[in-house]
């Protein structure tokens, strides 16, 4: 921060000033014991569970493990120079990290140490990583959308602010896009995004903050970043100082977004800490507290009541699977603590359907209520229905001879699938979305061909916004379609198939070729 | 610093504690089992002999006891303290069994021992202020090991136990570069 010489000789002297005060009287004890990012320390007899305790060379720990005659601390840096016989500190602070509006646009250390270069960060506040979870009384039911601008989840998997949505797959199917996009989207909605990264690739967390930059998202997110080569320590305490950040904002009747990228990963540098504190391992060596770990963090997330503001704070954890088991212990763990899970199907993905989300296994058990009526409305069997369309799929892979319907709900499912495919980066508004579906659903593109679609798509919006602005301006602000603006959009659909058949008069362009040939492979 | 008395140890010393306080020969026992100590450290094959499966217990207790100097003037509660720390096969509590003991009689006498580092030797009369005021702060008559280090710059600080006074200079500039870093 740059200060005027004036300002810097008043800090200077209130500095001073504080340097009268009395001497104090603090709590020590000594190391006996350190490596593998853990001390045990004798002493400390009045230390508190959890306290920040200081080593020499300004290192902080956090102290653990109170045990008859040691206390076991993790260390949250580089600790080569700490010897047996040390001396350690209380310092009378419970872990926490730094929090305040000051933390967006910047990259962080789980500790609020900046990583970006961008100098020191200096925020009013701070507050304690682990606190409990607000109550019954405090909360409301979640009731407002918390829109991703992703067309498959707003419409079948809807989020609502205060929710928990787990987003899981193996690796490389597209996790963390979801959640950039997510980013991306909460631009002009007053949400405020916090990206938690554990144990990532320090290239990737510049990545990330790259591409974040570049769609403008960067000014309203704060990335907190415990990578790969931070001790196991730093990782385990990274999302509960991401959620700390999100709850400031939260108890202030803000909104927030945290996503923790990713859980597995917390897993298992929580395991690694464990296990050297020489807690007993159980499942997968994992400490007993592994359920707990995950759920006190995630309870934290919450849509406050109206006394208390009304702020919220929304979760999306990402949890990677092995081989597509998500019947394994952590990701078992996170469905049963979640709200509802997003499942990412890698054969999906190669088959070119991104975002490769599965309907059958993604839920959202709360979103429903937070849905617009608008989306509700075009969207209402859209899950339903897709879900037996994969199933029908299936089984047509065997079959030669299938009947009428049949048919027409397996080429109505291709294109709906189509329909619903977007790029990455590209975040669609709620309204056209609805624009989008509402054409899917009436039966726009079924005498068209697949690889058709996505362009068709886009050229309806530009159609319906230049012919029709009303519609659009008129979802945008009621969020409702009524009777008269679905008979409108019908309407406007239908112009637009004329326009389409005038402008091709060669159908071959884009019309499907006689249902006796092939089907459309997806 | 004195040595890490760890769980077992602490509970061999108490046991060893309670008898020798009953016999009001507190002082005795300690200075017995400083001896033990001291040899122990001076040489650190002994632990292995006393720990050695073939050796007979009786033997090894009178060498013990010919080192504390208990052969002489015996106590009531040492001997049957080596016999059985030696029968347990315990010997490593020796070497910090002086520390465990001399901590649980100051307890009891209600004593304290401050640690005092300070920048520059101190007078008689400051020795004695500090003693006064500290035995005051914890209600404890206070016995003073003092230390000089000129890094401290000026004033001193005092460790009793697990509590820290931190009242140097050095400690005070470390606070000011600390408070100024926030800037």
């Amino acid at each position: 921060m740059q200060g005027r010489p004036d300002e810097v000789s008043a800090i200077l002297r209130d500095e001073l000033q504080r340097l009268e005060s009395q001497v104090e009287m603090v709590g020590v004890g000594t190391v006996i014991e350190v490596g593998d990012g853990i001390a045990r320390v004798y002493g400390l007899a009045d230390v508190m569970a959890a306290e920040l305790v200081e080593f020499p060379g300004e290192l902080m720990g956090i102290a653990l493990n109170l045990e008859e005659d040691n206390v076991g601390c993790i260390l949250m840096g580089p600790y080569e120079h700490v010897k047996e016989g040390d001396q350690v500190q209380t310092t009378g602070r419970i872990a926490e990290t730094r929090v305040g509006e000051e933390l967006f646009g910047r990259v962080v250390s789980p500790l609020g140490e900046p990583l970006d270069g961008k100098g020191v960060v200096v925020t009013k506040y701070t507050r304690p990583l682990e606190v409990k979870a607000p109550g019954v009384v405090k909360r409301q039911p979640v009731s407002e959308p918390l829109h991703t601008g992703i067309k498959a989840i707003d419409s079948m998997i809807p989020i609502g602010r205060g929710q928990r949505e787990l987003l899981i797959g193996d690796r490389q199917t597209g996790k963390t896009a979801i959640a950039i996009d997510t980013i991306i989207n909460q631009r002009d909605t007053g949400v405020k995004c916090i990206y938690v990264a554990i144990g990532q690739k320090s290239s990737s967390v510049r990545r990330t903050a790259a591409i974040l930059e570049e769609h403008g998202a960067m000014e309203y997110t704060c990335i907190v970043a415990a990578t790969a080569s931070d001790p196991a320590a730093v990782q385990y305490i990274a999302p509960y100082a991401g959620c700390t950040i999100g709850e400031y904002l939260r108890d202030n009747g803000g909104h927030a977004l945290v996503i923790y990228d990713d859980l597995t990963r917390h897993a298992k540098a929580y395991r690694e800490v464990s296990l050297l504190l020489r807690r007993p391992p159980g499942r997968e060596a994992y400490p007993g507290d592994i359920f707990n770990l995950h759920s006190r963090l995630l309870e934290r997330a919450a849509k406050l009541s109206e006394a208390e503001g009304g702020g919220s704070l929304t979760a999306l954890p990402v949890i990677q699977t092995e081989e597509g088991d998500y019947a394994a212990y952590i990701p078992t763990n996170l469905i049963s603590i979640t709200d509802g899970q997003i499942y990412l199907e890698p054969e999906l993905f190669y088959a070119g359907v991104r975002p490769a989300i599965s309907v059958g296994l993604s839920v959202s058990r709360v979103g429903g209520n937070a849905q617009t009526q608008m989306m509700r409305r075009v969207a209402g069997r859209l899950k339903l229905d897709l879900a037996s369309y994969r199933e029908y799929r299936a089984f047509s892979q065997f079959a030669s001879d299938l009947d009428e319907e049949t048919r027409n709900i397996l080429k109505r499912g291709d294109r709906m699938t189509e329909a619903l495919k977007q790029d990455q980066y590209v975040p669609m508004a709620i309204a056209e979305q609805v624009i989008v579906i509402f054409a899917g659903t009436h039966g726009c593109w079924d005498d068209v061909k697949l690889e058709a679609i996505t362009a068709l798509e886009a050229e309806l919006l530009t159609f319906i916004r230049e012919r029709y602005p009303e519609i659009e301006s008129g979802l945008r602000q009621t969020q409702q379609l009524s009777d008269e603006m679905a008979e409108r959009l019908d309407k406007a659909i239908e112009d637009f198939r004329t326009k389409l058949d005038e402008q091709y008069l060669e159908k071959e362009q884009y019309a499907e070729r006689p249902t006796s040939e092939i089907e459309g492979v997806e | 610093m004195n040595m890490v008395v760890d769980t077992l140890t602490k509970r061999y010393v108490r046991a060893l504690y309670a008898e020798a306080a009953e016999r009001a020969e507190q002082s005795a026992v300690y200075a017995q089992l400083q001896a033990v100590a001291e040899a122990l450290r001076a040489e650190a094959r002994f632990l292995d002999a006393l720990k050695h499966p073939t050796l007979p217990v009786e033997d090894k207790v009178a060498m013990l006891l010919r080192i504390a100097g208990a052969d002489q003037r015996p106590t009531a509660s040492f001997k049957p303290f080596l016999r059985l720390v030696l029968t347990k096969g315990r010997a490593h509590v020796l070497e910090a069994a002086a520390d465990g003991f001399l901590e649980l009689w100051d307890e009891d006498r209600n004593l304290m021992r401050a640690e005092v580092v300070s920048a520059f030797p101190l007078s008689e009369r400051e020795q004695t202020e500090l003693k006064q005021a500290l035995a005051s702060l914890t209600n404890c008559s206070i016995e003073l090991d003092l230390t000089v280090d000129p890094s401290l710059v000026g004033g001193m600080t005092v460790r009793m136990g697990d509590r820290l006074i931190e009242g140097s200079v050095r400690g005070k500039l470390k606070k000011l570069s600390e408070g100024l870093q926030r800037y």
